[in-house]
């Protein structure tokens, strides 16, 4: 089913539109969960909270890319979760990728004070514009999807260590880019 | 502190342009294209394969019946 069918689904309050979402966007959900807390029950509830989430949002937002948008609920649930039970050590997922974009941050007080979160995704938007097409897809894939090395490295046919040098090699242009606004060390 | 920083970076990673997240969802890696590639190529010949042995088949059993018709 189309994206803009779900949608209207949605409008009109069908509950069709909670299965039709499940069945296209379900794996795709489940997988950024997944790849954020390692775990399946909790990747599964946050799925499921997406879901209900978008009930409540849609209407009154009618989301240009609904995949996307439903993604972005999912990380963020996701997000919020790892951050509730992070004291317990229970997702390795997140802490590895929270591990190497430290390597991004130019300074821990600069940023804090001068890049609020628009700003700078306004600088990340800016920076993912200007990278080729391939290193883009491969940053989004890594630092948005969640996409393990490994998996990315199988995908694009090389070793694992060679697209771990890659993913630091854009971690270290991003960090050139943040210290470009004037955020230096 | 540290830790504040980059899940503040994470969570502008999350609010990126829409556009970006279809874009890398929807690609599909050379690799992958490639193996697909190579897949369907594969299947291909085994069909190819398949249809010739089949044939050689039925006109090896054609052949058969004739030379019994001839005797």
């Amino acid at each position: 089913m189309e994206d803009l069918e779900i949608i209207d689904l949605y409008l009109q309050r069908s509950e069709m539109a909670i299965s039709e979402t499940a069945k296209k966007y379900g794996t795709f959900c489940h997988r950024i969960a997944k790849n954020i807390l390692q775990i399946d029950a909790d990747a599964e509830e946050c799925v499921n909270d997406t879901y209900l989430q978008a009930w409540r949002s849609i209407p009154p937002q009618q989301p240009q890319r609904l995949g996307a948008w439903l993604g972005k609920i999912v990380r963020n649930i996701a997000i919020n979760l790892w951050t509730k039970n992070h004291r317990q050590k229970r997702y390795a997922g997140m802490e590895e990728l929270l591990d190497e974009l430290e390597d991004c941050i130019p300074s821990p007080r600069t940023v804090e004070q001068e890049l609020e979160g628009q700003e700078l995704t306004e600088v990340l938007n800016a920076w993912l514009a200007s990278l080729a097409h391939e290193d883009r897809i491969l940053f989004v894939r890594r630092y948005w999807l969640g996409a393990a090395v490994k998996t990315l490295a199988a995908e694009y046919g090389i070793a694992p260590e060679k697209m771990a040098k890659r993913m630091y090699g854009l971690r270290k242009n991003l960090k050139a880019a943040l210290e470009k606004e004037g955020y230096s060390l | 502190m540290r830790e504040k920083e980059v899940k503040k970076l994470y969570h502008s990673i999350t609010d990126i342009s829409e556009a970006y997240v279809e874009e890398a969802w929807r690609c599909k890696p050379a690799a992958k294209k490639r193996k697909r590639f190579l897949l369907m190529a594969a299947c291909l010949l085994l069909a190819l394969a398949l249809c010739g042995f089949g044939y050689a088949l039925s006109v090896l059993g054609c052949g058969l019946c004739f030379v019994r018709w001839l005797r």
